[in-house]
């Protein structure tokens, strides 16, 4: 695993290797370097009881040793000489081996360019998928109870939960102080399962609403972000026709606080307009017309300020509004205990339950259980740094400057 | 005036130095020390003697302040009144460059503080930045409560809260004055300005010198991406405690926690046993890399933007320079020599001729450049690392002797002069 693992990265590394040997249009001056960052994330984990059927789809075989989610992200990016900054970033994801993932242990979930200026973001490429990504939850990997925590996306086979989070986006945003953002883009989302009826690869559109609060304030104002959106989904009429989704979620301090944080997370979403009837397979599930909640209470215990330890209970709950008594709930109570700097010591219990209906899309499955426990490994470095973050504390307490 | 105050004057010291240099000095005493001069002393059985001979006259006492200290005003003294409100602003230091910093009176350096020797000086400090400051009155001779170091001598000025400065002004020379908060930041950051002491009998240098014009230059270096993520966090934590300051069980979590303050030695280690873990056990600085200045400044500018210093011919100047950032520069004048005459203040037992300076953090140095060579001259940090902005010559640490009369002198300076980045 880590074999394939590094050949990745080498390739990567030849990759970039070799785009330097192209020749740009404009001659480059070597005496400027552009900001580099690397961002990773090392996720493993012991899981046992394991059905292969929570978080992953239980598709391919089986490991109890998981190490999927564990990225690798690098950025370049650079102010332009208007006030703009001007950025690329491509990583890789490992993918769970109980995904059939396509053959291939890691997803290339980021290969965009991005430009910024104070008022408005345009991106283009393999990334973040908008709708999916209001809210993260504080599970233990991003994709655990990914059924409800994310808006799905309804071309995916199921075999790989990384199709729901990310995907080729074309996406602007306009923002108001930095705080009110409304994204439009326009998306192909990964079309494993062959349902899209689209002739031009763009399948999906959509326009999200966000607020984002001062990251100052994140533990003290009682809303620090919420938003809202809509998406059409151009799912072909053999496969039920279009699906749209609308979502709204957000995060409340129940008690806010720097040392001993208590919040409470919600997603709810409704999609309709497609007409499956049946659920026979894990696609079937997501584009059929369901409404899911999520809530995730969490408590975050900083003394000194600094975060040293957090558990959570999330629940999530889908029933389907043309399917006749298709449903199911999954919860997760997760801890993390900080050992140093970005390194954590993680642990799980997970179940998920599905009536018979919905056990049919899950090959008779209707329940899983699941206890982990691991280590997580968040880490990032910049160098040559010439670029300030857009909503830093003071641009946004003191005016925003190109800085 | 005590008679403290009258064997003390610091201008009468000077005045019998001064007459000690004409009686035939060495160079080479006066460039760091502040008082020396050089006849020779009786020799005394057991006492380590230098190599260079302390003067007879050495007054050991000499830097004592000439007022006692902990005085305070009686009715009817004089008290200069100045308020300072410290603010986050952004500054431009050359077209296209903008950082955010902290401000004396939105100004960056702050506002010259001009006063004359024994007269009193009341400040009032307002901050309305998210963040906490206090002033330090650099080189003053002042009570300790006034010093301005926080958890030192005071506890440090937080949001929208005021605290009010009084010292008397002593020694003469030139000082400065810069916030004392994790003066690392706070002092690069922008808070940072000049304090004259004008001397209350005659001049020294004035006397020997005789000018009209006088200039101060503060040097000075940022780092931009050290301030801005510093300042970020610094930023977060101060709009963070301003809104906690509402909620009084929030008010209760603060307490010492968060700041990492602690009232003794033994509740600090304490708390580390507690899971308290020091900034420099695990950065919470924002930053991994180590401070390297790309901003070089004088008087808050970076070449080709700085304030040429003026002069005609036949004239002297008084140039102040002020050593208010963390790196030492060495200031070389082209065409000139110059007159070193006084350091931290206090004027040397001799002005030394030279032509490159080192000004060090914290230090001050008053030279005087006479007007005998009439054209356009560099005058730079010879460190040439700091004539540079962002890396790129010429910047940084530079600006100009430029003679108002050059023209008059024959000199075409059309055909030569251009402004260059
Ligand atoms: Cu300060």
């Amino acid at each position: 695993m880590k074999r394939t693992f590094n050949t990745i990265l080498i390739a990567m590394a030849a990759t970039l290797a070799g785009a330097q040997t192209q020749q740009s249009p404009v001659k480059e001056e070597t005496a400027f370097q552009p900001q580099i960052e690397i961002a990773g994330s090392g996720v493993a984990t012991l899981d046992i009881g394991r059905e292969g059927l929570f978080g992953g789809r239980g598709l391919g075989s089986r490991s109890q040793i998981n190490f999927s989610d564990s990225s690798l992200s690098f950025g370049a990016a650079q102010r332009l000489y208007g006030k703009g900054i001007g950025s690329f970033t491509i990583g890789g994801l490992t993918t769970d081996e109980s995904n059939t993932g396509r053959g291939k242990q890691v997803f290339l979930h980021q290969a965009f360019l991005d430009f910024q200026d104070l008022r408005y973001e345009a991106y283009l490429g393999r990334t973040n998928t908008p709708s999916a990504q209001l809210l993260t939850f504080p599970t233990l990997r991003e994709d655990d109870l990914v059924d409800y925590t994310t808006v799905a996306n309804p071309f995916s086979d199921g075999g790989n939960a990384e199709e729901h989070r990310y995907s080729n986006v074309a996406a602007v945003a306009i923002n108001s102080n930095l705080k009110h953002f409304v994204n439009v883009h326009a998306e192909h989302q990964i079309d494993s399962a062959g349902v899209s009826d689209s002739d031009s690869g763009l399948n999906s559109y959509g326009v999200t609403y966000q607020y984002l609060g001062n990251p100052a304030l994140t533990s003290i104002e009682r809303f620090p972000s919420y938003g809202l959106g809509f998406e059409h989904r151009a799912v072909k009429d053999s496969a039920g026709g279009a699906s749209n989704v609308v979502y709204a979620g957000g995060v409340i301090n129940l008690r806010p606080s720097v040392t001993n944080r208590l919040d409470l997370r919600i997603l709810a979403q409704s999609s309709f307009g497609n007409d499956t009837s049946a659920l026979a397979t894990l696609n079937d599930t997501y584009r059929a017309d369901h409404q899911a909640v999520a809530v995730s209470l969490r408590n975050l215990y900083s003394p000194f300020g600094r975060p040293s330890s957090q558990w959570s209970l999330t629940a999530g709950y889908r029933t389907y509004s043309k399917v006749t008594d298709a449903n199911s709930y999954g919860v997760a109570l997760s801890f993390v205990k900080s050992l140093g700097q970005g390194f954590d010591l993680v642990s799980q219990v997970g179940y998920e339950r599905r009536s018979d209906a919905m056990a049919a899309a899950f090959g008779g499955h209707r329940d899983a259980a699941v206890f982990q426990i691991g280590l997580v490994f968040n880490f990032g470095s910049t160098f040559n740094q010439s670029v300030g973050p857009r909503r830093s504390p003071t641009n946004l307490l003191h005016k925003y400057i190109p800085n | 005036m005590p008679e403290y105050k009258e064997t003390n004057t610091e201008s009468d010291k000077l005045g019998r130095r001064q007459l000690l240099r004409l009686g035939g000095l060495g160079l080479g005493a006066g460039l760091l020390s502040r008082a020396f001069g050089q006849s020779v002393p009786q020799q005394q059985a057991g006492v380590d003697r230098p190599a260079t001979p302390w003067p007879a006259e050495f007054d050991p006492k000499g830097s004592a302040p000439p007022y006692p200290p902990r005085e305070r005003p009686k009715p009817g003294d004089k008290i200069h009144v100045h308020d300072i409100e410290v603010t986050i602003g952004i500054h431009e230091i050359v077209p296209g460059v903008q950082t955010h910093m902290f401000m004396f009176n939105k100004s960056y350096p702050g506002p010259e503080i001009r006063v004359k020797e024994g007269d009193w000086v009341q400040v009032n400090l307002k901050n309305t930045s998210p963040e906490f400051h206090t002033i330090h009155w650099h080189g003053i001779m002042l009570p300790m409560e006034m010093d301005g170091v926080p958890l030192g001598t005071q506890w440090p000025v937080g949001p929208n809260q005021e605290f009010r400065y009084l010292w008397r002004a002593q020694p003469s020379g030139t000082h400065f004055y810069h916030c004392h908060v994790m003066t690392t930041l706070h002092q690069q950051a922008g808070l940072v300005g000049s304090l004259i002491v004008e001397p209350s009998q005659p001049d020294v240098v004035q006397k020997t010198f005789p000018y009209k014009r006088d200039y101060t230059l503060i040097l000075s270096e940022l780092d931009t991406n050290f301030v801005r993520n510093m300042m970020a966090e610094m930023v977060e934590m101060g709009t963070q405690m301003e809104h906690m300051n509402h909620s009084p069980s929030m008010m209760r979590e603060m307490n010492g926690r968060m700041m990492g303050w602690f009232k003794t030695k033994e509740d600090f280690v304490k708390a580390v046993k507690n899971g308290y873990i020091p900034p420099y056990l695990a950065s919470r600085t924002g930053t991994a890399a180590p401070i390297t200045p790309n901003w070089f400044m004088i008087n808050g500018k970076s070449y080709p933007m700085t304030d040429p210093v003026m002069i005609r011919r036949g004239e002297n100047i008084r140039v102040r320079l002020i050593g208010g950032g963390v790196m030492p520069h060495f200031i070389h004048l082209h065409g000139h020599d110059f007159w070193h005459v006084c350091q931290d203040g206090a004027p040397l037992a001799s002005p030394v001729r030279m032509n490159t300076i080192p000004i060090y953090p914290g230090t001050t140095s008053d030279i005087v450049i006479q007007g005998t060579n009439p054209g356009f001259w560099h005058l730079h940090d010879h460190s040439d690392l700091a004539t540079t902005n962002n890396g790129q010559h010429p910047g940084g640490m530079m600006t100009m002797l430029m003679y108002e009369d050059a023209r008059e002198a024959g000199i075409k300076w059309e055909e030569v002069i251009a402004i260059s980045s």
